[in-house]
């Protein structure tokens, strides 16, 4: 079985491609107690965050798959070749729908969806503008920040104009790694040594100075995981 | 019976926690396998505290396990001792010695054989409890592992542990490479210092050092598939518990594990016990008898329960 982080929404929930709507809505179902709070089944396995993260993973599985529209949607994205399959800025959910920067994927904890005839299909997010990466705005920044951490990565990241795919491009780091440096988000990352090295390699697209940056962003993961 | 010589299915029956039914299930799927007309050994493998034979109302017998352990002259088929039931044997696990507690390792290894070789269709392994190394070598040596559960906290994370130990003492046995085998052991601890939480990131810490080790632990993940079964299920949310379980091992393990079913909470079964005697030769149409026949027939075909 393959790591949570590579698992498509199928094997999140843990469905069959063929699955019926009523079988992803019992897994659904099963998955929202399995993984509350004070839960039998996962607390001496998972941490609450962690609880949250699987939790929030689920119902954006569920979210997309209950929904007869995003679900082909999907399949298709899944059909694709070479595709992340959590990279999926376009299959949010309706209330995560507001306008934003870019179609990135959208990690908050969405609320259960009513999936209704009604629900109208929800269309990618239309591309901004991209700025060029203007070099003057990137300098202005940079000399403001007093301590390079994920935030600010991800800041530098969208004045360059740069998609987390492009990032991936250019480094050959996994994109949901880098999704998780951006986000600080420590525990689906692999060990420490790793990290410092893909914090380096992701300033250098970046144009950012590689050493100050990976001291910066390991001091912050320091803090967070002691 | 068309059955080729040898070929037989071993199902061990452990859980981690005393008191929780295994030897209960043990004796019973001996009983429907045999009902069934399949040749079937029970063997008492609680090398510390045996008491299947109380289960099957079988009085403490002269001849058991341990003499076959001790004795190297005494063949296994010297201590299959014959129930009242036509197809089921047993072999009553040593009830006395505690010298054999600890057999040394040879003496697991011919007693493993032996098992191998036993001429049935159906060895059954009860196990004892906890999660000693001889024990999680009997699970390790079985076709088919189930777990026995309780829903309740204790249960829950013995079974847990259960798992996690029986998992990295068969990766651990896979491979001879040292530093791996290390990195194993570091892993067992949770708070280990390599930032190793889960077998899932274990294989894939060990992937990056060893391409080749990182393959052939997966392939042993793939086929490790440990079954549960909750026992004493007093409400439906009790049930659920099977199905939550099942779905924080996907998560957690990286593994499969099939919920075979579950035993309903009922006075017949303790009045049984009380009595010596094992339920389904009592009444075939009480609720255990029945959640009895589902579990068998899940483990059979290597199905598991579904969600209502």
């Amino acid at each position: 079985m393959k790591a949570l982080k590579s698992q498509n929404y199928y094997e999140i929930l843990g469905v069959s491609r063929s699955a019926s709507q009523e079988e992803i809505r019992k897994a659904y179902e099963i998955a929202k107690l399995t993984f509350q709070e004070n839960s039998l089944a996962t607390y001496s396995l998972f941490s609450d965050e962690e609880n949250h993260e699987i939790l929030a993973l689920i119902s954006r599985a569920y979210e997309t798959l209950y929904n007869r529209t995003l679900r082909s949607e999907y399949n298709a994205f899944l059909d694709g070749p070479g595709r992340d399959p959590q990279a999926l800025g376009k299959f949010r959910p309706p209330e995560g729908a507001a306008p934003k920067a870019r179609p990135q994927p959208v990690r908050k904890e969405a609320e259960p969806v009513r999936a209704s005839a009604d629900e109208k299909p929800l269309r990618p997010a239309p591309a901004p503008p991209r700025t060029g990466g203007s070099e003057k705005a990137v300098e202005e920044y940079c000399r403001k920040v007093e301590q390079y951490d994920g935030k600010s990565l991800r800041k530098v990241r969208q004045m360059r104009g740069l998609s987390l795919e492009d990032v991936a491009d250019r480094t050959k780091i996994r994109k949901t790694y880098i999704q998780y440096i951006e986000e600080e988000n420590f525990e689906f990352l692999p060990a420490s040594v790793y990290i410092k090295g893909f914090v380096t390699m992701i300033s250098g697209v970046l144009q950012l100075p590689k050493q100050q940056v990976a001291e910066d962003y390991m001091r912050v993961f320091r803090s967070k995981t002691s | 019976m068309g059955r080729i010589l040898g070929e037989k299915e071993i199902i061990a029956i452990g859980g981690g926690k005393g008191g929780v039914g295994k030897s209960f299930l043990a004796s019973n799927l001996g009983i429907l396998l045999a009902k069934s007309k399949k040749s079937t050994v029970l063997i008492d493998a609680d090398l510390g505290g045996a008491n299947l034979h109380t289960c099957l109302g079988v009085n403490p017998p002269d001849i058991t396990l341990s003499d076959f352990v001790n004795n190297s002259h005494i063949r296994i088929e010297d201590v299959v001792l014959r129930t009242s039931l036509e197809n089921l044997s047993l072999i009553s696990g040593a009830h006395d010695i505690l010298g054999i507690a600890n057999p040394k390792y040879s003496q697991k290894l011919r007693l493993f054989k032996a098992i191998e070789s036993l001429d049935v269709e159906y060895v059954i392994l009860d196990l004892g409890a906890g999660t000693n190394n001889n024990t999680l070598d009997f699970f390790l040596l079985a076709d088919k592992g189930v777990l026995v559960v309780l829903p309740e906290p204790t249960s829950i994370e013995n079974a847990y542990r259960f798992i996690k130990s029986s998992l990295y003492r068969k990766l651990k046995l896979l491979t001879n490479e040292p530093h791996v085998r290390m990195v194993i052991e570091k892993a067992m601890d949770r708070k280990n210092n390599l930032g190793i939480r889960s077998p899932v990131e274990l294989v894939e810490h060990i992937s990056r050092l060893d391409s080749r080790v990182g393959n052939q632990l997966e392939e042993a993940m793939s086929s490790f598939r440990p079954r549960i079964v909750l026992n004493q299920v007093r409400s439906l949310s009790d049930i659920r518990m099977g199905y939550s379980m099942q779905n924080a091992c996907e998560k957690f393990f990286g593994l499969r594990v099939d919920f075979l079913g579950y035993l309903e909470s009922d006075d017949q079964v303790w009045q049984s016990i009380r009595k010596r005697q094992p339920i389904t030769l009592n009444g075939e149409h009480g609720k255990s008898a029945r959640n009895l026949r589902t579990i068998n027939y899940n483990l059979m075909n290597n199905l598991q329960m579904k969600p209502e």
